[in-house]
């Protein structure tokens, strides 16, 4: 994608009406480019004033609820890397080698799995953008690489940086009446991380605040999801 | 335009309207104003500058910080100045007051639970509650029912919702009629698109698909349309 396809992106961006990787496109624009981020800021504004103006009040007895629920709710410690600033972290000086040798890896290990002249543009364009995702995340220090089959077809990737993790799938066989479920595994409990939607085959996901120690699992469930695992994983990318 | 019923503000005594600053400020700092819990708050909620909310140092960002180091008072208020934009939100796209609250308190719980991780250097305390609100409605929305039978439901013409429980002060009134006349200032294509992209969920590349539009179109439409919107709400002097 060029800037200019990136920028008429701000406002499907602004109602968050975009995909993972179009959301990291529109965010690095934002973030290299300030008349990009003006934008962004104000059209996002204005979707908030949406919003507002949508105001109803919730059921009287929802906020003794949420209230208690928040006394034994744990909160996130403030992570390492997170700042309040608005200085971009240094981290994102991205070197060039790094990039290649990752997306040459990436590209032997699953982003194209039967030639990229049989693709589809679109197709094509998705595998090149979740290449360049996943190249840059690799870039970051300390990222790491993992990669596994996922039993029934396709491929998986992870990717850990600093406290996000970037999900590659790949090849992934269409589904009717059941959904892809992604699990955030920690001491052996599984967390769900949401429902997810391929496209032809071919997702990329990013998950914030995943614990060090955490595995990722991706399981097949009844359309919608489940709260619980209810199969055995397909695949499990664990540190 | 709209028919909005006459009823008259539940509460009686609420404070009359700060100016024109509420055009920036929103709702929630009228409720913020308006919950009478403000004084016990300390000083550092009066007084800050009209229009910071949309600025990392907004009242509701700085409470949000405080939340962040375990202050449950400082949630309670922005529960109460926030709450009501959340199931808003929630009740347009899932269109089920159970599902709605259900939806609410999980985003309540969330933000207090992620609270360490807003950065008011990208965005308002709204607008972060809005995306997380309006991503877990898509979740349940795909989760409870299948998406295609909503398409129909959420219609362009549909963006307006009488006036209910919210306790309407002059200046919410005020601030909702200038968001309707201002979507009322935007092609029927701009709306169609912002509107079935938000409140229904989509991405652009559903609504292209569902519009039997190119994606540079239904891009431009959205970003167009919002930034139309933006202009006009800048505008608006409403009595």
């Amino acid at each position: 994608m060029t800037d200019d396809d990136v920028r008429d992106l701000l406002g499907a961006w602004a109602l968050d009406a975009v995909d993972d990787v179009e959301r990291k496109a529109v965010e690095r624009l934002i973030r290299d480019d300030p008349e990009a981020a003006a934008e962004a800021r104000a059209l996002r504004d204005t979707v908030t004033r949406l919003a507002v103006s949508d105001a109803a009040a919730p059921p009287a007895a929802l906020r003794a609820q949420v209230l208690a629920a928040v006394e034994s709710t744990r909160q996130l410690e403030p992570s390492a890397g997170h700042t309040h600033g608005s200085e971009s972290p240094p981290a994102r000086r991205r070197s060039k080698t790094l990039r290649l040798l990752a997306a040459a890896a990436i590209l032997i290990g699953i982003a194209v799995p039967s030639g990229i002249a049989v693709l589809q543009a679109q197709r094509a364009e998705q595998a090149e953008q979740q290449v360049e995702l996943l190249a840059e995340a690799l870039s970051e220090p300390g990222a790491t690489l993992v990669r596994a089959d996922v039993s029934g077809g396709g491929k998986a990737a992870m990717v850990t940086g600093g406290d996000t993790v970037l999900l590659a799938l790949s090849g992934l066989p269409e589904l009717s009446g059941q959904d892809y479920q992604l699990w955030v595994i920690q001491d052996d409990v599984p967390v769900s991380a949401g429902v997810l939607h391929p496209k032809d085959g071919l997702l990329t996901r990013e998950l914030t605040d995943v614990p060090a120690t955490a595995a990722l699992a991706l399981t097949i469930e009844p359309t919608g999801g489940s709260t619980q695992p209810t199969t055995d994983p397909l695949v499990v990318l664990g540190p | 335009m709209p028919e909005f019923s006459p009823e008259t503000p539940a509460g009686g005594e609420r404070r009359a309207a700060a100016g024109r600053a509420r055009a920036r400020v929103g709702p929630a700092c009228g409720a913020l104003r308006d919950t009478g819990t403000v004084s016990n708050q300390g000083p550092g909620l009066r007084g800050t500058t009209p229009g910071a909310t949309t600025g990392s140092r907004d009242q509701l960002g700085v409470l949000m910080q405080r939340a962040a180091a375990g202050d449950q008072d400082a949630f309670a208020t922005i529960y109460d100045a926030t709450a009501p934009v959340v199931h808003g939100v929630a009740r347009r796209v899932l269109r089920d007051p159970d599902l709605a609250a259900e939806v609410t308190q999980e985003v309540m719980l969330e933000a207090w639970r992620t609270a360490s991780r807003f950065d008011g250097a990208r965005g308002s305390v709204m607008a972060w509650l809005t995306t997380m609100t309006r991503r877990r409605a898509v979740d349940r929305v795909r989760s409870e029912q299948s998406h295609r039978d909503r398409d129909e439901r959420v219609a362009a013409g549909d963006f307006r919702r009488p006036f209910d429980e919210v306790a309407e002060t002059a200046e919410r009134r005020a601030e909702v009629l200038d968001v309707h006349r201002c979507l009322d200032s935007l092609t029927d294509l701009q709306r169609d698109a912002v509107v079935t992209a938000f409140y229904g969920g989509q991405t652009y590349r559903e609504v292209a698909q569902s519009r039997g539009a190119s994606l540079p179109t239904v891009k431009s439409r959205i970003r167009d349309g919002l930034n139309r919107l933006r202009r006009c709400l800048d505008g608006m002097q409403s009595p």
